[in-house]
């Protein structure tokens, strides 16, 4: 009988442990999600826009609604997007007043935050991968940011050290 | 003036920091972009460059273009991935210098197509001028029948110039397979497509001058064969066979070059008339044996062809060597004589020709060469004087013995009677 007990015990034992063990999830850390290049695509009539390379599908009324509350049609004609190192997506379009930071989530990018450009955003809007935060670029004055999940913060113009300098 | 300076600076300052502020304006998405179709430029005017100066001009720019963006290198080889930037410049490297080496080789065929046309135009000259001595004393010939000095004479300068006209067809022959085995064919095609022209469609053509060199050829043999000797024959045997070897050795390749529109006609033609020619100065030739031995008084069966004229001679040799181990004649003797001359003519003079011309082979020459040794041991008629030596000196032993022992008697006898 005592025997018996003993046994019992011991499955008990054996089944709790395995059931803690299903329960641990693996993590891989210190993943880098950085893509190298910007993705620059012209959404289609219905809005979808479509980037082969790194295999992103999404539509952009939702971004274009929020920038100018008009969805009747397709007004804008690139959105120019990114990925940072923490997986974060980084998404404008030429003379949207804000930068959009979007989570990947299940089957719908999220928004995280955005940030504000001025009223008339930028006309030829550019994203840099550097080592540890995107660099936004306004190609037609070289005016560039530096955006984190966390800020974005203007940075120095080198053709103002150049004009100290001198 | 006082302000100019100050201007200038201030302009060379403004355009500088400009230049600048467009540099740093370039994402890293316009660098890739700029990279991609920079090069796909490069690569188009590779695909259609005409000149190997411009070759050269276009592989400089492109050792620029690769120093420009080699600061790039790294995201540059991001956006090419799987490719690399080193591995693309590479590419671009090797395709310019294939461009230009295949320029460079155009170049040289250029060069030589040049230079065979002006070959050729040379020899359809010269050919020509000897054609045509050919047909002014062929017309005076038949001007001069009465004159039997006379047309002997012309009749030796008839062959002469035949035989020099030969030669210079074997020297065109020997000119055309050096040049149109050196050229790359398709080499040659890429530079008229590329220049649009059609530079092989003059005079000096290849094709239509070996149609007209094999016409006349065949002109010759049907209408002047009364002419010719069995000598003219067998040389002409040696110029057909390496005209026709250089046709069908070159034939397609030289009718592909030629520039003209009817490339196919011509080169029917041209086999035709090497066919016709082959075959009537075949005939002539055996023809021209079996009088050449038939006169010699060799009575030697009649043949047709290389082999034929094999059998016929081993046959008569065959027969010959059993008539003369028989016993010899002068008149076996005098044949005999005959077809030495006429092979001794053969192994010095023709045997090569022969050969050249499939008329008898190696082997059938050295076999018939080893039957006439064999002819020759018996061939002479026995001769009684070695007979009559030896009985001369037999009696003359017998005389000069008798004397001997005449001699030995007598001095026996006169010691006797001393004693």
């Amino acid at each position: 009988m005592r025997q018996q007990a003993q046994i019992l015990v011991g499955i008990l034992v054996g089944v709790s442990l395995m059931a803690a063990g299903c329960k641990q999830s693996m993590v891989i850390s210190k993943v880098d999600y950085s893509q190298p290049i910007e993705s620059v695509v012209s959404p289609n009539g219905e809005g979808m826009v479509v980037d082969q390379r790194y295999g992103l599908k999404f539509n952009i009324l939702p971004l274009q609604y929020a920038e100018t509350q008009d969805t009747s049609s397709v007004t804008t004609t690139q959105v120019r997007f990114i990925r940072g190192q923490s997986g974060l997506y980084y998404l404008t379009a030429p003379t949207y007043q804000h930068v959009y930071v979007m989570a990947p989530e299940k089957n719908e990018l999220k928004f995280e935050k955005k940030y504000k450009l001025g009223q008339v955003g930028i006309a030829k809007p550019a994203f840099n991968q550097r080592e540890d935060f995107i660099q936004l670029v306004d190609r037609t004055t070289g005016q560039t940011y530096r955006l984190t999940p966390d800020e974005m913060t203007k940075e120095e113009m080198e053709i103002t050290n150049m004009e100290d300098q001198s | 003036m006082r302000y100019s300076l100050p201007l200038l600076s201030l302009l060379l300052f403004l355009f500088t920091a400009q230049s600048f502020a467009q540099h740093e304006e370039l994402s890293d998405f316009e660098i890739q972009k700029q990279f991609k179709a920079e090069y796909q430029q490069f690569q188009n005017k590779i695909d259609t460059v005409a000149l190997a100066d411009t070759a050269a001009a276009i592989s400089d720019s492109i050792a620029a273009f690769g120093q420009e963006y080699q600061t790039h290198a790294e995201l540059l080889d991001k956006a090419l991935y799987p490719e690399t930037f080193e591995k693309k410049m590479r590419e671009l490297k090797t395709n310019i210098r294939l461009a230009a080496g295949r320029l460079n080789r155009m170049n040289q065929q250029d060069e030589q197509v040049t230079a065979l046309q002006l070959r050729l135009i040379a020899y359809q000259e010269h050919v020509a001028n000897l054609t045509k001595d050919v047909d002014s004393l062929r017309q005076a010939m038949a001007k001069s029948i009465q004159s039997e000095e006379r047309l002997s004479g012309m009749v030796r300068n008839y062959r002469k110039n035949l035989e020099e006209r030969d030669e210079l067809i074997l020297s065109f022959i020997d000119s055309t397979i050096v040049a149109y085995q050196k050229m790359d064919l398709q080499a040659l095609k890429d530079l008229e497509s590329m220049q649009g022209s059609q530079r092989l469609d003059t005079d000096g053509d290849a094709l239509k001058m070996i149609r007209d060199i094999s016409a006349e050829n065949l002109t010759i043999l049907e209408e002047n064969s009364e002419k010719l000797r069995l000598d003219d024959y067998v040389r002409m045997q040696s110029v057909q066979q390496r005209f026709e070897e250089m046709w069908q050795k070159l034939g397609d390749k030289i009718t592909s070059i030629y520039g003209g529109t009817n490339a196919e006609k011509i080169q029917q033609q041209v086999d035709n008339n090497v066919a016709q020619w082959d075959s009537l100065l075949n005939k002539k030739t055996f023809a021209a044996l079996n009088d050449s031995l038939k006169g010699e008084g060799l009575q030697i069966g009649d043949f047709e062809s290389g082999e034929s004229f094999y059998q016929s001679l081993n046959t008569y040799l065959d027969e010959q060597i059993k008539k003369s181990q028989d016993g010899s004649s002068s008149q076996v003797y005098e044949h005999f004589k005959a077809f030495n001359s006429f092979w001794d003519k053969v192994e010095r003079k023709w045997s090569s020709n022969f050969q050249n011309a499939n008329l008898m082979s190696d082997e059938q020459i050295a076999a018939i060469s080893r039957k006439t040794d064999t002819w020759a041991q018996d061939a002479k008629p026995e001769s009684n004087t070695t007979l009559y030596v030896l009985i001369g000196v037999a009696l003359l032993a017998v005389v000069l013995g008798g004397l001997l022992v005449r001699e030995k008697t007598k001095g026996d006898n006169e010691t006797k009677e001393e004693v």
